[in-house]
């Protein structure tokens, strides 16, 4: 074997390392099970310092404690429930306004745009705030109808750019010609423009449903006891603690973070090649 | 006609209610008063809270620490994922599965991001592996020397692959004629990575819209700070972790004083951030308009 590609083939293995084994590691401690390169088995490093912890003894105690002592469960329809209601209203009001914006619009389109990307990377406290007053005025702290209306003002302007670049490589005559043959806006819509667009669509349905379930600065500050999601739970734990700078045991989190990281990956992993696009307009 | 193309522009127009206006009047309107608890509400006191922000030590070193922390996560992210991807574009074999394994990062949440490298999960294991199998003394991860650029590396672990798959589209993308006729006249593979790929690749609108995008976004980065504020123990208004999300976000917690609560003053420094990107963007609008009709229209 040539050395330029036994290199190469050495870097590889550094970099599948580099990318696997933390993943590896967090799966391992969600079963107790902690692993260490060139120590025995069964030692276990506390601050540097090594001591036996009695062999490894995988244990799916963190699991049972976390669906039937703690009801993670009711976090995953938490988050399920406010990713749905936000994703699917930031949807269709994305489908309609970039329908308004690309036959309806001259050059103003590309300003409303433009407005948009800007508002996509907002400093994230400029919404926080706001959310915070309002919500809290209103009674709506930590209720799923806050949550869905603060993820609808993060995610919005994602939804419409993502579908509103969908609608921009879809062919313009197809539209035009159904308006010319006298059919109506939303017949428009509804037979021509939804039925091309509607693999778009579902994924970027899906993908934002991602970017909820991963999001957690908004929802830190604005959920509590009832309306806590996954990813706040996997830094705090289930308990009604509030007080953020405290935090669980690390297998506790390793066994949630394992739990919010499955659907996720198989998700990631089907949409692969449209991720740069979907990244890139989201602000995740 | 014209009645309905109104009809039609008014999902826009909500849109951008509830996005663009609302955050922004809201967040204006507070960072001009101040919000007594004891009393009766909101004071007037025009742009007190701008002028603080402009003579505030911890603001100075928050912006710094963020934009350093950009500057390293964005050049750091860009390289390895360009390496990635690269790397997978040489591999005779098994591309598939191992282009698989480097974009599972992508799934993991930011929050879990900041999990992974931490003291008990990754670092106390590769930091007793350099002690025992090097002889290194046990490195002490509460230094910022060390624990920031960790910090920087579990960003890179998140995002490089979002980098690579964008290589990898251009570099599959590459022309087959422009490596044939670099074969014809004898490039060796290092003349074709240097010489093709790597200003295809850096020239490309897609890396160009990436490198900005992310930019803004490490530049905006509050999770992984706020896990190693916590693994380090650095929870006081300050400290070396706080990029200003950071540094908000522990203000949002200081209880109110006297004067009033945090909240205004936060207000205050959103709301001039964004000032700041508006005006950068609209003096980039023409890159920005072209970068995005080229790179995602």
């Amino acid at each position: 074997m040539n050395p330029v590609k036994l290199f190469v083939y050495l870097l590889v293995v550094t970099l599948t390392l580099f990318y696997t084994y933390p993943l590896i590691v967090i799966v391992l401690e969600g079963f107790d099970v902690d692993i260490s390169p060139l120590l025995a088995p069964g030692v276990r490093l506390i601050g540097g310092v090594p001591y036996y912890s009695g062999g490894i003894t995988p244990s799916l105690i963190y699991y049972i404690d976390m669906f039937t002592v703690q009801g993670f469960q009711k976090l995953i329809t938490n988050s399920l429930s406010i990713g749905l209601g936000s994703t699917l209203i930031a949807v269709f009001a994305g489908v309609f306004s970039a329908y308004g914006i690309t036959f309806y619009s001259g050059r103003s389109g590309r300003l409303f745009d433009f407005i948009m990307l800007v508002m996509r990377s907002v400093p994230p406290f400029l919404l926080v705030i706001p959310l915070l007053l309002t919500l809290s005025g209103l009674g709506f702290w930590d209720t799923h109808a806050g949550m869905v209306f603060a993820y609808l003002t993060l995610n919005s302007p994602i939804a419409y750019l993502v579908v509103r670049s969908l609608m921009n490589e879809m062919p313009r005559d197809l539209v035009e010609a159904a308006l010319t043959m006298g059919c109506g806006v939303w017949t428009a819509i509804s037979r021509v423009v939804l039925p091309v667009l509607m693999p778009g669509i579902m994924v970027t349905v899906v993908f934002m449903l991602v970017l909820t379930w991963n999001e957690f600065l908004l929802a830190s500050l604005l959920t509590g006891p009832v309306s806590k999601t996954v990813s706040v739970g996997v830094w705090t734990g289930v308990g009604e603690q509030i007080g953020t700078f405290r935090t669980v045991e690390f297998e506790v989190q390793a066994a949630a973070g394992t739990v919010a990281l499955i659907p996720v990956t198989a998700i990631i992993l089907l949409l692969r090649r449209r991720l740069v696009k979907l990244f890139a307009l989201s602000a995740a | 006609m014209r009645l309905s193309a109104t009809l039609l522009l008014t999902p826009a127009i909500a849109l951008s209610f509830v996005a663009v206006l609302y955050p922004l009047a809201t967040s204006i309107y507070i960072s001009l008063h101040n919000l007594d608890v004891t009393d009766s509400g909101w004071v007037f006191v025009g742009p007190k809270h701008y002028l603080e922000m402009l003579s505030d030590r911890f603001f100075y070193q928050a912006l710094m620490t963020s934009v350093v922390y950009t500057v390293l996560s964005v050049i750091s992210s860009l390289m390895l994922g360009v390496l990635a991807a690269l790397l997978l574009h040489q591999l005779a074999r098994g591309r598939g599965f191992i282009e698989t394994l480097f974009m599972i990062p992508l799934a993991v949440s930011p929050i879990l991001g900041g999990i992974v490298w931490s003291p008990p999960a990754v670092w106390d294991d590769f930091n007793s592996f350099l002690h025992y199998a090097f002889k290194l003394p046990l490195i002490d991860v509460t230094e910022p020397v060390i624990y920031f650029p960790i910090m920087v590396l579990s960003e890179t672990w998140l995002w490089s692959p979002l980098f690579m798959l964008a290589t990898l589209v251009i570099l599959d993308g590459f022309p087959r004629d422009g490596l044939e006729a670099a074969e014809v006249m004898g490039a060796s593979g290092r003349h074709v990575i240097t010489m093709l790929y790597l200003p295809a690749v850096f020239r490309s609108r897609v890396t160009a819209m990436l490198v900005a995008l992310k930019s803004v976004d490490f530049f905006r980065s509050f999770e992984i700070p706020f896990a190693w504020s916590f693994w380090v123990r650095e929870s006081q208004l300050g400290a070396p972790t706080d990029t200003l999300s950071l540094l908000l976000f522990k203000m949002l917690l200081t209880p109110a004083t006297d004067s009033g609560t945090p909240v205004p003053y936060i207000s205050a420094v959103s709301t001039g951030l964004m000032a700041v990107s508006l005006v950068v963007s609209i003096l980039m609008y023409r890159q920005i308009t072209r970068i995005w009709g080229g790179g995602v229209g």
